[in-house]
């Protein structure tokens, strides 16, 4: 819900042992506008997530707090231990962010990666080229003589090559056309990506449903819900089909309580 | 917190992104200063005149304009938000990021500077002496070679009052448009205005109505504890005041 305070804690999703994405108490506001207040969120386990809401509900805020981008006004934001509002260069290298709208100099995307990759120890050359083959990137061109969509391309490919153990992903099929939000869908979901937490924030389940996320791990919704907020998440073998993703997100936005109410308690936790 | 070979990579990226950039800058300051010359010598200003005084003045002038545009523009990619979140994402620590700027400002551009100015300084100080030479008087006892900072002893005082009071001000300005969000050139200026109206009744009333006395070696007078204590103050506490708030800002940056 637009400009709605997404408060309460309890939203934990965990298969695994490692800590990656700590949330305890977040407040922060744009304004005087409050969109988070009291915010809880734990996502321990790699695995491709989803972040649902309409437009101006946080999510593009939410990747930045995690980004250390932004600064909490209040509570807590742990990212693999690090806390990013202090962007230690450990934890810079192991986060990658690709925002809806970027910045690329003027360079060749060969260029760019050579001056780049060597900031991430786990760069994978192969998956690069791989991403850049698959998207139909031409490396030795430069950013600028490139369309838009050629661009976001290479962004996500260097980003996919990255390997860095938290992806955030700003609606990363936008610009992209249907055969190409295939071919990333293809992409994210290979074996090298497995290891990572993959946070993909859309307002278009559309987007989700049709092409990008065709099955996902986890899913974050964050909405209010009065003065709650829900936190669903599936564990990585309860799959949500597209159909059902599309279904529980129409019926999340017109009645939460109810829904929130009719589904299990290892799925949903809200206080 | 300072690894460096992260600053190496780090420097050596900022040199890919902007070397167009820079180049671009010196070429449209050179090409400034040539046309400067050119309309000054075709009003009416006779090429002999242009000794080494004059030499100073330019290239002083000169120094103190580029110098903060050039401060400024190092953080010009923060005021838009998709090149705020490059910069800011790139794995190096604020710490590294302040220094490369630090150095960029404080010893790329001077050095940079010094031979830019000569590209344009030794075919005028050539046209000068030419000038002077085919005088029917004879040749003046001015010294017309060229300028070189730092290097012919002309007022090296002055010369290190000059750099240091053009890197304070750089330091404001970098302070001001990491300090301020929106208009920040306009408000950087307000804040520079408030603060000489503020600094300067008090350097006056300190320095018996003689501030140049602050400047090491310009003026012999005695010095003495307060004026000696007031020259610190001054080129090495104000400078270091700002460059850390520099520093604070950088590192406390959020995205716009």
């Amino acid at each position: 819900m637009t400009g709605q305070d997404h408060t309460g804690p309890g939203s934990h999703f965990t298969t695994g042992n490692a800590g990656v994405i700590e949330i305890e108490g977040l407040r922060f506001g744009c304004g005087r506008k409050a969109l988070y207040e009291g915010f809880d969120l734990r996502v321990d386990s790699p695995g491709l997530y989803g972040l649902f809401g309409r437009n101006g509900s946080g999510k593009s805020t939410l990747l930045k707090l995690l980004a250390g981008l932004l600064f909490p006004r209040g509570g807590r934001i742990r990212v693999s231990g690090h806390e990013p509002r202090l962007r230690h260069p450990d934890f810079l290298a192991g986060v990658t962010i690709v925002p809806e709208e970027f910045h690329l100099p003027n360079l060749s995307c060969e260029r760019f990666v050579r001056h780049h990759a060597g900031f991430y120890p786990r760069f994978d050359r192969a998956v690069l080229d791989e991403a850049l083959a698959t998207f139909e990137v031409d490396s030795r061109a430069p950013f600028d003589s490139m369309s838009l969509g050629s661009r976001k391309k290479a962004v996500l490919a260097f980003a996919l090559a990255t390997r860095t153990p938290l992806l955030l992903l700003d609606e990363p099929t936008n610009g992209l056309d249907i055969v190409e939000r295939d071919r990333f869908r293809d992409l994210i979901r290979r074996p090298e990506q497995a290891d990572r937490i993959v946070l993909i924030s859309t307002h278009q389940v559309h987007d989700v449903d049709q092409a990008a996320l065709a099955r996902v791990d986890g899913v974050v919704y964050q909405e209010a819900i009065g003065a709650q907020a829900a936190f669903i998440a599936t564990r990585n073998d309860d799959v949500i089909e597209p159909v059902q993703l599309e279904l529980l997100y129409r019926a999340l936005c017109r009645a939460p309580e109810t829904v929130v109410a009719t589904l299990p308690a290892k799925e949903v936790s809200h206080v | 917190m300072f690894d460096p070979r992260r600053f190496g990579r780090l420097a050596a990226v900022q040199w890919t992104e902007h070397r167009r950039e820079y180049l671009w800058f010196f070429g449209i300051g050179i090409a400034v200063h040539a046309c400067s010359w050119f309309v000054l010598t075709e009003a009416g200003m006779r090429p002999e005149l242009y000794d080494l005084g004059e030499q100073f003045f330019v290239y002083w002038l000169g120094y103190a304009v580029t110098a903060l545009i050039f401060a400024g523009r190092q953080v010009s990619m923060l005021a838009r938000p998709e090149s705020a979140l490059t910069w800011l994402m790139r794995p190096a620590s604020g710490f590294e990021k302040f220094v490369l700027m630090l150095l960029m400002v404080m010893v790329a551009y001077p050095l940079l500077y010094a031979l830019a100015f000569q590209v344009c300084n030794l075919p005028a100080t050539a046209l000068a002496v030419a000038a002077d030479n085919a005088r029917e008087a004879a040749p003046s006892e001015r010294y017309m070679g060229p300028y070189l900072p730092f290097a012919t002893a002309v007022r090296p005082a002055e010369e290190m009052g000059n750099f240091l009071i053009v890197n304070t001000l750089q330091a404001v300005v970098l302070a001001g448009l990491l300090y301020f969000r929106g208009l920040s050139w306009l408000k950087t200026l307000v804040a520079v205005f408030v603060l000489v109206v503020i600094a300067l009744p008090l350097l006056v009333s300190v320095t018996d109505a003689n501030p140049r006395t602050l400047i090491p070696g310009l003026v012999d007078v005695p010095g003495g504890f307060a004026v000696d204590a007031w020259r610190w103050t001054l080129w090495i506490g104000v400078p270091g005041l700002f460059w850390t708030s520099v520093y604070g800002f950088l590192r406390d940056r959020e995205l716009t």
